[in-house]
């Protein structure tokens, strides 16, 4: 018998995303090699038994450096995510609740934002603000809040229009009553789209950050900086870029189908 | 400003002094990283597409791949060390160094010394430049007389500061006096020579002025390639190359890749080590590998008062394992330090205090200085080690290592701009550099005499000593060369007692190369003169690589 998967978007993202958040999770607990511990003697050594993805340039084992990178990407973007989602949704919702001049004053502020190449802003505020964990998430918020005001402010916007709003509204509903039963459900299903896609896009900007030496710090290992260091090193130690390439690729993969997913079913039901 | 590349390569941005004690920077490449990806990408292509890559130069040429365009093609104002490889294959200058480091006459047939303050330097006759004109002694007081002129800008004028007047009684003769009785004066007779009336460069992109040496450049784009075509007024041996393309390649990885494809004929001192193994097994690629002369080192700053404690400072200096970095890191490519004279130079002293691997001593010392370790063994000592991207490797083995005796270091790795500005600034606890071309022993003068701190030297961790001081004054007035070892053997204990650096190694000189290229002499200091002198086997001479 053939099962025919109604959603395989959603089916196969959520396979990559669980089996990643795992690995991430109680990968480094199993593990017995330190991410951190240097041994200068297996430098580029290939994969092994005691070394599954082989040693990195100074002998760390480069399977524990890929899951506590793991950890870190993806509670980087879940924060930072978390948190431009947020921003960004009040943001959204009262530029298109007052209307008017504040409207247009706030959406110009996020037009001013979105025309700066987002990466590049997250370079220059990253070179501002110094390199660091902390500093490359205030970095990737301040980039990343303006996709969910725009969404949040549409979506008000045509729900505001809803038969079922202005009846709701001549009842005589408080306004907060308006956006918590109202509006705000009308929203949830865009925004948890553009979340899921906006946390495999904060992946790679992370990586790419840490590529830079914008990012995590050495010795911390994140896949961006593993890339970089492991970059000088392609021709005798194809593993050391492999491993994090393929973690990146994968993820972003995993987040994306998973946004699909949603976004298929959240189109079917409505 | 751009980002800059995060070239792993421990050797590509330098800092070094040249012969005539002025600093030398090897200047940062800043190019597009996507610039870069394409050029990799186009040479994992080529790897793929062709195991008979046929070059499309003309028989003759050769390829030298450099990893930074040189910050300037005239002479008088070049200081990086990209620039004075190139310029030594086209300007001469009065004298010129041996492969051993000695100065003999270049452009100066004989060289008198008739006072301590004054230098005689008689010429040889029918020198041309590479448009026919002959070398005179005008030419020679014309390019003094830039590079010294208020005007000028140069970097080389602090250089030659010690030069009081130059002049040329005729055409084959030029007289140097010097201010004082000052021992490296031959340095001041190694500026590469131009014509008379030869304009002062103009932004950058200009290909070089006509010089008397072995090969003229007859183009350059700036982050692409120069090309040389012999000089046709100079002579070469039958078979030697003809031309001579420098083609700027930024990343390792390409440079590796290139050599192995036969498109690249020679590359000096700036592939990574662990690729070695991967080039020599190609048949058609020689590695060689020589003592070299350059030195790093690992550098305090002594406005930290944590750093100014010379317990702390010999901690540090036991704590790091270099003969294991040496044996792993650089893969054998380098030798254990002692100083930053290296055992070829005359002045060099090896017996002076040394600091190998201890880590109870490195302990006990921090115990001492009132650095007492915490439960977790640190001991609430924290240095920010600055770097460049090529440096980052190395920072964090010292990173571990210093770990392990309770110190902690941060890496903060800049791109080459931000970080020399720092340096210069002295706004950095540790760092680490390198000295390209050492020489003269003057050198100590230049980076641990106290007046010679930013901008007036190199002496960028603020050491001052006035023992020290007195000892590299004396030497630099001191013209007798036996009282002149001595002199420095005393600076070379002192500073192995006080540590105003940690010496790390000397690294060797590896350069790969085709064996199409016959002769090559690998000189101490790097330099590519020999490149005018080697022949090419072959069909043509130019052979092709067989596998």
């Amino acid at each position: 018998m053939i099962v025919r998967v109604r959603n395989p978007s959603l089916a196969i993202g959520v396979t990559i995303v669980a089996a990643i958040a795992v690995a991430a999770i109680l990968g480094p607990m199993l593990l017995r090699a330190d991410p951190l511990s240097i041994d200068l003697a297996s430098t580029l050594a290939g994969p092994s038994r005691a070394h599954p993805f082989g040693c990195d340039a100074l002998g760390r084992d480069v399977l524990a450096r890929v899951l506590s990178g793991a950890r870190l990407s993806l509670s980087i973007s879940t924060v930072v995510v978390a948190i431009s989602l947020v921003v960004g949704s009040l943001i959204g919702a009262t530029a298109a609740l007052s209307g008017g001049r504040i409207d247009n004053l706030i959406m110009r502020g996020v037009d001013i934002v979105l025309a700066f190449p987002g990466i590049l802003l997250a370079i220059a505020l990253a070179a501002i603000l110094g390199p660091g964990l902390i500093d490359l998430a205030i970095a990737l918020t301040a980039m990343g809040w303006t996709g969910y005001a725009r969404i949040v402010r549409g979506e008000v916007l045509t729900l505001r229009e809803r038969d079922y709003v202005l009846a709701a509204e001549s009842l005589g509903a408080s306004r907060s009553r308006l956006l918590m039963r109202h509006l705000i459900p009308g929203v949830v299903g865009p925004l948890a789209v553009q979340a899921t896609f906006g946390i495999g896009g904060i992946i790679g900007a992370e990586a790419a950050l840490s590529f830079l030496g914008l990012g995590a710090l050495p010795p911390t290992p994140s896949w961006g900086n593993m890339l970089d260091a492991g970059r000088a090193f392609l021709l005798v130690a194809p593993h050391l870029t492999t491993a994090p390439g393929l973690a990146i690729g994968l993820s972003i993969l995993g987040f994306n189908l998973l946004g699909d997913g949603i976004a298929q079913k959240a189109g079917h039901r409505a | 400003m751009c980002e800059s590349l995060a070239l792993i390569l421990l050797l590509s941005r330098q800092s070094g002094i040249t012969r005539n004690g002025v600093l030398t920077v090897w200047i940062s490449e800043n190019t597009a990283r996507l610039r870069l990806v394409a050029q990799i990408a186009a040479a994992l292509v080529a790897l793929a597409g062709c195991g008979h890559y046929r070059t499309d130069r003309s028989p003759g040429t050769i390829q030298v791949d450099i990893e930074t365009s040189p910050a300037s093609t005239d002479p008088r104002f070049a200081t990086d060390a990209t620039s004075s490889r190139i310029n030594e294959l086209i300007f001469d200058s009065l004298v010129k160094t041996d492969r051993n480091g000695q100065f003999v006459g270049h452009l100066a047939d004989r060289i008198e010394r008739p006072s301590p303050t004054e230098i005689v330097f008689h010429l040889k006759h029918g020198v041309r430049f590479s448009d026919g004109r002959e070398l005179t002694a005008r030419d020679i007081i014309f390019t003094y007389d830039s590079i010294r002129a208020p005007e000028s800008m140069s970097a080389k004028r602090a250089g030659l500061e010690e030069l009081k007047s130059i002049d040329a009684p005729d055409d084959y003769t030029v007289v140097m006096t010097t201010a004082h009785p000052y021992a490296p004066a031959l340095e001041l007779a190694t500026e590469g020579i131009v014509p008379a009336g030869t304009p002062l460069p103009s932004k950058g992109t200009a290909a070089a002025p006509v010089g008397s040496g072995p090969f003229q450049m007859v183009g350059y784009a700036r982050d692409e390639a120069a090309w040389l075509e012999r000089n046709p007024y100079s002579s070469y041996p039958p078979g030697a190359p003809r031309s001579i393309l420098l083609k700027i390649v930024p990343d390792p990885t390409v440079r590796a890749l290139e050599l192995a494809e036969g498109v690249c004929d020679f590359s000096g001192n700036n592939i990574e080590y662990d690729v070695l193994p991967w080039l020599g097994s190609h048949r058609f690629l020689e590695v060689s590998r020589t003592p070299g002369t350059t030195y790093k080192y690992l550098s305090f700053n002594f406005r930290d008062p944590r750093l100014r404690d010379l317990r702390v400072r010999r901690a540090i200096a036991y704590a790091i394992d270099r003969n294991t970095i040496v044996n792993t890191i650089l893969r054998g490519t380098g030798r254990v330090a002692t100083g930053m004279l290296s055992p070829e130079n005359w002045a060099y002293e090896g017996n002076v205090t040394t600091y190998s691997y201890d880590l109870s001593k490195a302990r006990q010392l921090l115990d001492q200085a009132g650095y007492a370790a915490g439960s977790n063994g640190m001991r609430g000592l924290r240095f920010e080690y600055k770097t460049t991207p090529e440096g980052a490797r190395l920072g964090e083995v010292f990173q571990a290592m210093l770990q392990r005796v309770g110190i902690e270091l941060t890496i903060r790795t800049l791109d080459f701009a931000t970080y020399y500005a720092d340096i210069q600034a002295g706004s950095f606890n540790l760092t680490s550099l390198q000295w390209v071309g050492i020489n003269d022993p003057n050198s100590y003068y230049m980076v641990f005499d106290s007046q010679k701190t930013p901008p007036h030297g190199q002496n960028r961790g603020y050491y001052s000593n006035p023992a020290m001081d007195r000892l590299v004054e004396s030497g630099m007035s001191t013209v007798d060369p036996a009282a002149r070892k001595k002199i420095y053997g005393q600076v070379q204990q002192l500073a192995a007692e006080e540590l105003p650096y940690v010496s790390l190694w000397w690294v060797d000189n590896v350069a790969v190369m085709n064996r199409r290229l016959v002769g090559f002499d690998a000189y101490p200091n790097g330099s590519f003169r020999s490149l005018a002198a080697v022949t090419l086997s072959g069909p043509g001479g130019g052979g092709e690589p067989s596998d």
